[in-house]
């Protein structure tokens, strides 16, 4: 198993009434591209200002790089990239200028490592722009140019795509995953666009009311979210001893209220229901479907209600 | 935290703010020494057109050096807080003690250089422009010993009244609070203090009063001009140690009070 890199325990963080983060326990391997989904209040944030050292956690412990003492954890900082929430900048001072000041401030060696992280995010045109004249997709990328600045090994990224066009969306989906395959930059990230977060993540987390309903891999979710279709019969156990004589192996349910559901169907859905007229079995409804993350966060978020 | 402070200096000195402080505190200076100069060009019996007046303006209101020190952080850290810059920094890995510490020595040492440039160009005008006999040292070299004197003893509270503003900077979101505060415990508790020991006659509350800075030099300093005599308490080996030894305390209490209540503030 790949090492973990973050290691939430038993996080809580309580404002007076409210539990923003209740109990959470989350990790984060290396490699891992993290998706975490929520609501708006769900505790997105809250958990990406734990990591990032913002503020402080009511209860629990996080182990950062393997390490839980408090003074390395916050030294151990020196080694991500964070953008939480807005870019953090001098508003007066140029976007190079902006830059070069963390650069010392992290004691990152050679002022070329600007022009490198102003480059990678498509800025360095405007490094001569005061950064509170950037519009808000340009703050953006400032702010994912300071979360690269100096090479790190993970990257915490709260809504990165706020604010980018639709090419910027696509650059910042490339780059996010060339980061994550060629640099092995672990990357977690939260997102309220599940499609985006759909094509990069390998692991998800859904956070609701500050709890963690459930972790997946991406591999377990495509097999959970896997292509499936739903028959109405009047008999669905003739049907489905029918269905396993004449087209074997097939995976299927029969549900509740008697609908027979087969997954990853190997034919087309006709197939399906004229296997059941020929056998005089009276089809009363057929549905095919596709899980995308999207429906299941929608299940798990009602599963969390229950 | 080295690391820290270069990247604040490195942001101070690429900004306009500390030069529009320090060019207008200047001119103000300046200002002050052209206008009296003026008058005692059109009044030649004009009686304060002397450089030992306007220094003693100086010498007699020392506690300006503590409400330029509030300044000077205020403005600078201005842009930081309202913009979010200092969660960047936590998150690159700098402790919070780190940032109290290095903040405190930066912009002391910003506010120290600026108040030297003002100085220069305060005393260079007053002796360039208005009247001195260099027969006289109370009419001459005098005043600006007691002047220099006074700004040395008085640095290291000056250097408190810092570190008082970054710990309240630190703490309190809202800047009038940080203002309301500060003024509260540099003026108007001493203030305070020093009038509860007279209505109870109490002479410990009084001894305590007096080692507050801005009691201290309200009522320890003193420039008569009839008599041609200057008074002020760092002109004395024990009055200057009082300076130095209450502005020592104070960066250490004000500092401890910074890093305690910095340390596990949330930052959002």
């Amino acid at each position: 198993m790949k090492e973990a890199v973050i290691e939430a325990r038993d996080i809580t963080k309580q404002y007076q009434e409210l539990a923003a983060l209740d109990h959470v326990d989350i990790t984060v391997r290396r490699g891992d591209i993290y998706g975490l989904i929520g609501d708006n209040g769900a505790g997105k944030s809250t958990f990406l200002k734990v990591m990032a050292g913002q503020i402080f956690p009511t209860g629990g412990y996080v182990r950062l790089f393997g390490s839980e003492d408090e003074k390395t954890v916050q030294k151990n900082r020196s080694r991500m990239g964070a953008l939480v929430e807005n870019a953090g900048f001098f508003p007066k001072m140029s976007v190079e200028k902006n830059l070069e000041y963390f650069r010392i401030q992290r004691g990152i060696p050679g002022k070329a490592k600007v022009e490198s992280a102003l480059r990678t995010v498509n800025l360095w045109e405007k490094r001569k722009v005061k950064c509170g004249k950037l519009s808000m997709g340009m703050k953006q990328r400032f702010g994912l140019a300071l979360a690269l600045l100096g090479e790190p090994e993970l990257l915490l990224l709260d809504e990165p795509i706020n604010g980018l066009d639709p090419g910027g969306i696509i650059e910042m989906r490339t780059l996010l995953m060339k980061l994550n395959q060629e640099k092995r930059i672990t990357i977690i990230l939260s997102s309220h666009i599940l499609a985006e977060l759909e094509q990069i993540a390998t692991v998800y987390g859904f956070l609701s009311h500050g709890v963690l309903l459930e972790e997946i891999s991406a591999k377990e979710l495509h097999e959970k979210c896997s292509d499936f279709i739903d028959l109405r019969f009047s008999e669905p156990d003739k049907y489905a001893a029918i269905l396993e004589t004449e087209i074997p192996g097939t995976a299927y349910q029969v549900l509740q209220d008697g609908t027979v559901r087969i997954i990853n169907p190997g034919q087309e859905p006709d197939r399906y229901g004229s296997l059941a007229f020929a056998h005089g079995i009276g089809v009363k409804g057929m549905d095919a479907h596709h899980m995308s993350l999207e429906d299941y966060y929608v299940e798990v978020r009602k599963r969390g209600k229950l | 935290m080295a690391n820290y402070m270069k990247s604040e200096f490195y942001r101070i000195f690429h900004e306009k703010t500390i030069y529009l402080i320090t060019l207008v505190a200047t001119a103000l200076a300046v200002l002050c020494n052209v206008v009296h100069y003026l008058v005692l060009t059109r009044a030649p019996a004009f009686s304060y057109g002397s450089v030992r007046f306007v220094l003693s303006i100086l010498i007699t209101g020392m506690q300006i050096f503590y409400i330029g020190a509030l300044l000077v952080v205020m403005l600078l850290s201005s842009d930081e807080y309202k913009n979010g810059v200092l969660k960047n920094a936590v998150a690159g890995g700098i402790s919070r003690i780190q940032i109290f510490v290095g903040k405190c020595v930066v912009y002391g040492t910003v506010a120290t250089l600026s108040a030297s440039v003002i100085l220069i160009g305060f005393i260079s005008t007053a002796y360039g422009l208005l009247e001195w006999n260099p027969a006289a040292p109370f009419e001459s070299i005098w005043p600006l010993q007691v002047l220099l004197t006074g700004a040395a003893a008085n640095l290291p509270f000056s250097l408190a009244t810092v570190v008082l503003a970054v710990a309240l900077r630190q703490m309190f979101q809202k800047e009038s609070l940080v203002y309301m505060i500060w003024t509260l415990i540099i003026c108007v508790l001493p203030m305070a203090l020093l009038a509860l020991a007279l209505v109870l006659r109490n002479p410990l509350l009084a001894r305590a009063a007096q080692w507050m800075p801005w009691n201290y030099m309200k009522t320890q300093v003193s420039v008569s001009f009839l008599n041609q005599k200057m008074d002020a308490l760092w002109m004395y080996p024990d009055g200057c140690f009082k300076c130095v030894a209450a502005g020592a305390a104070g960066i250490l209490i004000f500092g401890a009070a910074g890093i305690l209540g910095f340390r596990k503030k949330d930052i959002d």
